[in-house]
C-alpha cells in the first residue's frame, strides 16, 4: 500500500527530485519545484493536509525522505495541526515547512498569528491562492493574512522562482525570526516548467534537534511580564520598537518590524525587468501575472515609454526603492491577481510624494478584482495609457462566435459523481427521504458537495471544511420544524468534524449525521488519513481509527455502519436513524471506486459492466432520471449503459423495478 | 512574426489527458524548446473535463493560453473538444478530434437536450472559424492495437507527431513515452503511439 495513490500523483511527482547534482535541469511541476525548494533548504519537518493545487508536494518529499531518512514527512489531520507540527520543529531549531491551499490558511490562523511575534526561525508556509476559484470554494487573497500576522509574503513568478524563493524564504525566516509565506497561484500550481537545481543544504537538515527547557518564557505569550501589561503586548511593543529598555533586555531575541522591512528591502529579487526605470510609465507587478505583463508588452506596437518593476514580496514592500521609482512618473499601473493588495500600499506610499503619479489598477476600475488576469486585458490597458496599439494574437471574431455557439448549445452541466461512486449510491437512498419528508440538508466539503445537484437535491449548503454538522446543530436549536441532516466525509471528519460531533452530542441536538466514508481523502488524490489505509505518508504501517468506534465513544443516540451498495439496507437504516431522536450517525462505508479499481487491477468491480435487457426494459426511466448514473445514456427513447463508463457496481440492478439490468455475460 | 505556438489537449478525466500533456511538454523540453505548460485538472472526478495547456517558442512567457489563442487542439473526447475549441481556438488553428463520444453530461428523459452527433460537432467547429478539423478514430485504433481505450491519448500523440502537426520528431516523443509511462502500460502505449504515427490525416 506504499503507493496508495501512485497513478494519481505521478503526474505531479518524480523520483529524481532528491538528486544531489546542482546545475541539473529538470522539466518539473510546481509540486515538484516546491518540494525541491524545501529539499534544497534542508527541511527536516514537513507536514500538510492535502489541498489542491499543492496536494502532491508531500508525495515528492516522501521520495526525498527515502534518501534522507532524518526527514519527517507527514499528512496531518488538518492545516492547523500541520503548522503546529512544523512549529514544534522550529522550536527545536530545525527547518520546518507546511504547504497548503488558500483556505487552509484560515484553519491555521490562530496558531500563525500567535506564533509570529514570538520569533520562530526557519518556518516557511507555502500557500496556493486560487484566482477564478478553480479548485477552491472561494477567491480569498491570502496576502492580507500575511499583513494581519505581520509576516512577509514572497511571490514567485516562474517555476524556477517557486523553488528558489523557498530556499530564500528559509534564509529570511532565520534572519528575521519570523514565519515566511510563499504564495503561488493556481495556474503556476498546476504548471510545468524547466528548473535548474541548486545545492542541497545537508547541514541544515542534519542539525541536532534541541529545545531549551531553561527558559520557560521563551515561547509563552503570558510571561515574562505581569500587571499591568500582558506579555503579548510587550512582545508586540518589541516588534514595533516601542518597548522600554527593561523589556528590550528581556526580549532581545524577538523579531522587529524594522529588521523585517530592511531585510526584505535588500532582496535582490526585486528588480526592474523591462526598460531602465526612467520611462514615464511603470508597471509594478508580482507573481505569475508578471509573465502575463511581459507578454502583453511584447504584443504592444511600441513600448519604449514603459518599464516593468517586479516585486519579490507583496508585503512588506521595498519602500525606498519604490519611492525612487515612483518619483517623476506620469502613470503607474499595478498588476496583481485578486485584491488590490500591492496597489493600496503603492497608493498610500504615493501620498509621501510631492507630485503624485496617476495610479491605475483595480481601484481605478481598469482591471478586475476577480479571476485570472490575462495578457489581453493587461495589454489593452497598457495600450490606452501608453498611446500604443495592442496587437492581440487572439482572433476576437472566433471567440465571439464561439461564445454564441456555446450559449446556443446550452451545454452547461452540473458536476457529477464518478460512475460507481459509493457516495452516489448513498445519496440515492437518502434522496428517497428528502423527497418525501421535510428535511434540511447541510453539506460539507468533499465529493459529496454534489449532493446539491440533480438528481439528488439532498443538501442546500456546503461551504467550508467541517461546517455542516454544526450549522445543522444551530438550525435545530434555532427551532426549525424540519428534520436536519448533515453530511461529512471521512477525511473531513478527522479534519474538523470531531469537535462538531462532540458539540452536537453535548448540546443535545436532534440531527442525522451521514459520514460518507470512502476510506481516503478522495477529491485531492487519495491521500491517507487517520482512518484510511493504515499507513503514514511515508508508507509506515499505522493504526486505523475507526469512525464507528469514535462515534460510539461520543455516545451518539443511534449508530450504524452500512454498505451504500446495498440500497435496501441503506434505506432501512436511514429510516431508523431518522426516527431516532437525538444525534444519529450513519457511516456509509465503501472504498472510493477509483481506489477499488486500482486495488483490483480491473476497471469493472465485478468483472464486467452492467447492461440493460431491452426486452425487459419498460422505459420507466427510474435508472436514468432518479438514479442518474453517469454511465446511463439516452438512446432512441430508451436508457442504455455505456460500458466505457460503467464500472459494474451493480447498484442500478437494485434500482430497476423490472429486473431489466444485469451484469454483461461473456459468451 | 512572433515565435510562439499554443497547444491544448482536452478530454475527460481518466482518458490520460494530463499524462499526454506531461509527455508532450517533456518531449518539447528535451528538444531544447522554451516550453511552458499547465493543466486545468478536474480534481479527481472521473469523466470531468480536463485540459492541458502547452506553449513553446522564444516569445512565450506565461504558461496559460488565453481564449482565442490556441493554434492546435488535440481533443480526445469530441464533446469536450467542441466546448474547449469554441473557447480557445484561433481562427487559423487546427483541431484533431477523436470520434469516440463519452456522454457523461447530466440528462434525463424529460429534457429536450441531446448530445450533438460527431458530424455536428465537427460542423460547429468549422462554422466557428477553425481552419482545419481532422476527425480521427483514436479510440478505435487504441482498442485495436493496445486493447485499451485509454491508449487513445497515445494514438492522438502519434497522429499529431506522424503528421507533422507538432514539431517533436517521432523518435523523441517515443523515447519520452518510454521514460514516463508507468511500467504496466508501456507496451500498450508504444503500440498505440506507433499506430497513430502510421495513420495519415488530411
Amino acid at each position: 500500500m506504499g503507493n496508495y495513490a501512485k497513478h494519481t500523483f505521478d503526474k505531479y511527482s518524480s523520483d529524481d527530485i532528491a538528486i544531489d547534482s546542482p546545475g541539473t535541469e529538470l522539466f518539473i511541476s510546481c509540486n515538484e519545484a516546491v518540494a525541491r525548494g524545501a529539499i534544497e533548504a534542508g527541511v527536516r519537518v514537513a507536514a500538510s493536509y492535502p489541498g489542491s493545487p499543492l496536494a502532491y508536494v508531500i508525495d515528492n518529499l516522501v521520495a526525498a525522505a527515502k534518501v534522507f531518512p532524518e526527514m519527517h514527512v507527514e499528512w496531518s489531520s488538518n492545516e492547523k495541526v500541520a503548522l503546529e507540527v512544523a512549529i514544534g520543529g522550529t522550536m527545536c531549531g530545525v527547518r520546518s515547512f507546511t504547504p497548503m491551499k488558500n483556505v487552509g490558511m484560515n484553519v491555521l490562523l490562530d496558531a500563525l498569528v500567535s506564533i509570529s511575534t514570538l520569533g520562530p526561525s526557519g518556518l516557511v508556509l507555502v500557500i496556493a491562492d486560487d484566482p477564478g476559484a478553480e479548485t477552491t470554494g472561494n477567491e480569498q487573497d491570502t496576502r492580507f493574512l500575511a499583513k494581519f500576522c505581520e509576516i512577509p509574503v514572497l511571490e514567485p513568478s516562474t517555476m524556477q522562482e517557486c523553488k528558489d524563493f523557498i530556499v530564500r524564504a528559509f534564509e529570511l525566516s532565520e534572519e528575521i525570526k519570523l514565519p515566511v509565506i510563499v504564495r503561488v497561484t493556481v495556474r503556476l500550481g498546476y504548471g510545468r516548467q524547466r528548473v535548474v537545481l541548486g545545492p542541497i543544504n545537508h547541514e541544515a537538515r542534519q542539525r541536532v534537534a534541541r529545545f531549551d527547557r531553561n527558559d520557560p518564557y521563551r515561547w509563552s505569550v503570558m510571561a515574562p511580564f505581569r500587571y499591568p501589561y500582558a506579555g503579548y503586548a510587550k512582545q508586540h511593543q518589541r516588534f514595533h520598537e516601542e518597548a522600554d529598555a527593561e523589556v528590550v533586555a528581556k526580549v532581545q531575541s524577538l523579531p522587529t518590524l524594522k529588521n523585517m522591512t530592511e531585510k526584505i528591502a535588500a532582496l535582490t529579487e526585486h528588480k526592474l525587468i523591462y526598460g531602465n526605470g526612467n520611462e514615464p510609465i511603470v508597471v509594478i507587478t508580482a507573481g505569475l501575472v508578471t509573465q502575463e505583463v511581459i507578454e502583453a508588452i511584447h504584443n504592444l506596437q511600441s513600448s519604449d515609454n514603459i518599464s516593468i518593476f517586479k516585486l519579490a514580496t507583496s508585503y512588506p514592500l521595498p519602500y525606498r526603492q519604490l519611492m525612487q521609482l515612483l518619483k517623476g512618473k506620469k502613470e503607474v499601473l499595478v498588476v496583481e491577481e485578486i485584491e488590490p493588495f500591492i496597489e493600496e500600499q503603492i497608493r498610500s506610499m504615493a501620498l509621501d510624494l510631492e507630485k503624485r503619479p496617476r495610479i491605475i489598477g483595480k481601484i481605478s476600475g481598469h482591471l478586475p478584482y476577480t479571476g485570472e488576469l490575462d495578457r489581453g486585458r493587461i495589454g489593452r490597458v497598457l495600450a490606452e495609457i501608453a498611446s500604443s496599439t495592442y496587437c492581440d494574437p487572439c482572433s476576437i471574431k472566433t471567440v465571439e462566435k464561439g461564445k454564441d455557439m456555446l450559449k446556443e448549445l446550452n451545454i452547461v452541466s452540473p458536476r457529477r459523481f464518478c460512475a460507481g461512486c459509493p457516495e452516489h449510491a448513498a445519496l440515492y437512498a437518502l434522496k428517497q427521504f428528502t423527497q418525501s419528508q421535510a428535511i434540511i440538508g447541510c453539506g460539507d466539503i468533499g465529493c459529496y458537495e454534489m449532493a446539491e445537484n440533480p438528481p439528488f437535491r439532498v443538501t442546500q449548503s456546503g461551504i467550508w471544511m467541517g461546517g455542516g454538522l454544526s450549522i445543522g446543530t444551530g438550525m435545530y436549536h434555532a427551532g426549525v420544524s424540519d428534520k436536519v441532516l448533515a453530511l461529512v466525509g471521512d477525511s473531513t471528519f478527522f479534519h474538523t468534524g470531531l469537535p462538531a460531533l462532540a458539540n452536537a452530542v453535548y448540546n443535545k441536538a436532534n440531527i442525522l449525521l451521514v459520514v460518507m466514508d470512502n476510506g481516503t481523502t478522495g477529491e485531492t488524490g487519495h491521500q491517507p488519513h487517520p482512518g484510511a489505509f493504515g499507513i503514514t505518508a511515508t508508507g509506515l504501517p499505522t493504526k486505523v481509527l475507526d469512525i464507528v468506534d469514535i462515534a460510539r465513544a461520543f455516545q451518539v443516540d443511534f449508530l450504524a455502519e452500512v454498505d451504500p451498495f446495498d440500497v435496501a439496507e441503506m434505506t432501512r437504516t436511514f429510516r431508523e436513524a431518522l426516527d431516532t431522536p437525538g444525534v444519529s450517525v450513519v457511516v456509509s462505508r465503501r472504498i472510493c471506486t477509483l481506489v477499488a479499481q486500482r486495488q483490483q487491477k480491473n476497471r469493472y468491480l465485478n468483472g464486467t459492466p452492467c447492461m440493460i435487457d431491452s426486452a425487459r426494459c419498460v422505459s420507466c426511466n427510474i435508472c436514468i432520471d432518479q438514479y442518474a448514473c453517469p454511465a446511463m445514456k439516452w438512446q432512441d427513447g430508451k436508457p442504455t449503459i455505456d460500458p466505457e463508463v460503467c464500472v459494474g457496481c451493480m447498484v442500478c440492478m437494485q434500482v430497476c423495478p423490472n429486473n431489466a439490468i444485469g451484469l454483461e455475460v461473456h459468451q | 512574426m512572433k515565435d510562439r505556438f499554443n497547444l491544448i489537449i482536452c478530454g475527460l478525466a481518466g482518458q490520460g489527458v494530463a499524462m499526454c500533456s506531461k509527455i508532450l511538454s517533456t518531449a518539447l523540453a528535451n528538444m531544447g524548446k522554451n516550453v511552458l505548460a499547465t493543466d486545468i485538472p478536474s480534481v479527481t472526478h472521473r469523466h470531468a473535463l480536463t485540459i492541458g495547456h502547452i506553449r513553446w517558442g522564444q516569445d512565450v512567457y506565461s504558461n496559460r493560453i488565453s481564449e482565442g489563442e490556441a493554434d492546435l487542439l488535440l481533443a480526445i473526447e469530441p464533446f469536450q473538444g467542441l466546448q474547449v475549441g469554441l473557447h480557445y481556438m484561433n481562427r487559423n488553428g487546427a483541431v484533431l478530434i477523436n470520434d469516440w463520444p463519452i456522454e457523461t453530461r447530466y440528462i434525463n428523459s424529460q429534457d429536450n437536450v441531446r448530445y450533438p452527433s460527431f458530424q455536428e460537432i465537427c460542423g460547429y467547429l468549422v462554422k466557428s472559424g477553425v481552419e482545419k478539423v481532422y476527425p480521427v478514430k483514436a479510440t478505435q485504433l487504441a482498442l485495436k492495437t493496445a486493447n485499451n481505450s485509454i491508449a487513445a491519448n497515445m494514438v492522438t500523440l502519434g497522429i499529431a507527431s506522424g503528421n507533422g502537426l507538432v514539431p517533436t520528431p517521432v523518435q523523441v516523443l517515443r523515447k519520452t513515452i518510454e521514460q514516463l509511462s508507468p511500467p504496466g502500460s508501456l507496451a500498450g502505449n508504444l503500440a498505440a503511439f506507433d499506430a497513430g504515427v502510421a495513420h495519415k490525416v488530411r
